[in-house]
């Protein structure tokens, strides 16, 4: 799993993934962002090893609201 | 009455004492102002006060109730918002050097309700940077000024407790107006999500967000979220559905209600005194009648995961522009640098996080189907003591959006004098049967009515 890698891997991964997503990250940066990233890395462990069925969906599925009743009014 | 037996008025009281003409509303604003001049130098609750506006805005009230044209019980009542809700024309900072300036153009939809029901606004209370965090630094506990009043919705919790407002606003991702009332001994609802508008408040994640009342009792939060409940067009996530008057289900019956509380094994590291405060809780809750019962919390490592998942990667989406065009101007906090760890999470992993937020919403309606509550320590330590809970009992119901309803229940003795807390949770809109229990019990106890020896 990535976290177990070791720190200077790590640091890698961070560059790389901070270069996907178009964020300049200075060494320093880099330095204090890792805890915080093995943080991360810890949840989305306990995320990996749960079972979601095939079915299952995000929250955030997309949906609708009806539209208010029209009025009636004089057409121009 | 002097400044201070004013200042702690509640709002029922208030209200009734202004329709018989026994105060007014000049006169209580004043006696909130005077109360903000002498505690506010130990407290620190403000980002800003406005009293000049405040002192205005209740001679309008005055003048309002004078023509017979009242409002309601918000009517000429001082209130403050959290400095993240839009002020028109006044600055909202935040607690960020990046929004340092910033003045915004409109309300938010919670500040517009609040002034509707003719409230009075006399501040914005103080919150950690961004909202970030469990700690409101330069924020002090009335209870004790050495110890945080807990985060982020600190500034509104330290100010209720000391007197200095009569209802305040708070924000609550991960338990920020519900960790904060129970350090402070105040009550704070976290409603179910959709139910109070979040358009005009700066953002920690869109869909873990919750704007929600903070009050010194139960009987007055029920009378605020009468104003900030309701269909907003402008906040998508709203929900329209027809309200009930809150205020109602004060002193309803509680009596045969089943009451869940979590199974032993989840309070793990929960501190002594919290836990003994919980167990006395429970015998009073069976003397009121409730049937109680323990109950399975499902996959709460789980859900913490996926919260702070889902919560960080909205943030970091939300800091996209100030990431990539300001980064230096964040202040010393660790919002920079999460943030920027939270960018690096992938569309799918989020999504992973959302489809298992699904599932646990699912698992959980099994359980609530065998309750009517659920009743959880607010939470797991007195405020400043270490955290060492193994199950977080607040960011659950961010995930699952479901209310939560904070309370004081007690005081510790060691450490001596802080405040301890419920939250008690119901299903999806039923902030009626939060209220209903939490006003029993507020009638059978009077921790509510101490108050810090300040």
């Amino acid at each position: 799993m990535p976290k177990d890698l070791p720190d200077q891997e790590l640091k890698a991964l961070i560059r790389e993934l901070a270069r996907g997503a178009d964020l300049a990250l200075t060494d320093e940066r880099v330095d204090i962002v890792l805890p915080q990233f093995k943080q991360q890395l810890a949840w989305l462990e306990t995320l990996q090893s749960f079972r979601l069925p095939l079915e299952a969906e995000p929250s955030i599925v997309f949906r609708h609201r009806r539209r208010a009743p029209k009025r009636k009014g004089r057409s121009r | 009455m002097s400044p201070r037996e004013l200042s702690y008025l509640t709002i029922k009281e208030s209200a009734a004492l202004m329709r018989r003409k026994k105060v007014s509303p000049v006169e209580l604003v004043r006696a909130v102002l005077a109360c903000i001049d002498e505690l506010e130098p130990r407290v620190h609750a403000f980002v800003s006060v406005m009293a000049e506006e405040a002192l205005g805005a209740a001679r309008a009230a005055e003048r309002e109730m004078g023509r017979k044209k009242y409002r309601g019980p918000l009517h000429g009542i001082p209130v403050g918002v959290k400095d993240t809700h839009y002020t028109k024309g006044m600055k909202t900072t935040a607690a960020t050097p990046v929004l340092a300036d910033f003045r915004p153009s409109f309300d938010a939809t919670a500040v517009v309700r609040l002034r509707e029901a003719g409230a009075i606004l006399v501040g914005k209370t103080t919150l950690p940077e961004f909202s970030f965090g469990g700690a409101t630094p330069g924020t002090y506990n009335p209870w004790d000024l050495s110890r945080t009043p807990g985060g982020s919705s600190g500034g509104s919790a330290a100010a209720l407790a000391a007197g200095m407002l009569l209802g305040a606003t708070g924000g609550d991702t991960t338990g920020s107006i519900r960790g904060p009332a129970t350090y402070c001994g105040v009550v704070g609802l976290k409603p179910t999500f959709g139910l109070v508008s979040r358009y005009g408040v700066t953002v920690i994640s869109w869909s873990l967000d919750h704007v929600g009342p903070m009050t010194r009792t139960v009987e007055d939060n029920a009378l605020m979220l009468n104003a900030l409940a309701g269909y907003d067009p402008n906040d998508r996530s709203s929900v329209e559905i027809k309200l009930p008057n809150y205020a109602r289900a004060i002193g309803r019956k509680v009596r045969g209600l089943r009451l869940g509380i979590p199974r032993p094994s989840l309070f793990e590291g929960v501190h002594d005194e919290v836990r003994k405060s919980f167990d006395e809780a429970v015998k009073v809750f069976r003397k009121l009648g409730l049937k109680v019962r323990e109950v399975d919390i499902p996959l709460m490592r789980e859900a913490e995961a996926a919260q702070r998942i889902i919560r960080i990667s909205e943030a970091s989406a939300y800091h996209e522009t100030f990431l990539k065009s300001e980064p230096g101007r964040y202040g010393p906090s660790n919002v920079r640098r999460d943030v920027e760890a939270g960018s690096l999470i992938t569309a799918a992993q989020y999504l992973r996080a959302q489809r298992v937020r699904e599932q646990i919403v699912r698992e959980l309606e099994t359980v609530l189907d065998g309750i009517d509550a659920l009743l959880t320590p607010g939470e797991s330590e007195p405020a400043g003591e270490p955290q060492r809970g193994r199950y977080n009992f607040r960011s659950y119901f961010n995930l699952t959006g479901l209310p939560g309803l904070a309370l004081p229940s007690g005081f510790s003795t060691s450490p001596p004098g802080l405040p301890l807390g419920l939250q008690i949770v119901a299903g999806p809109f039923e902030e009626e049967l939060l209220y209903a229990v939490g006003h029993a019990y507020q009638s059978a106890t009077d921790w509510h009515t101490r108050r810090p020896a300040l």
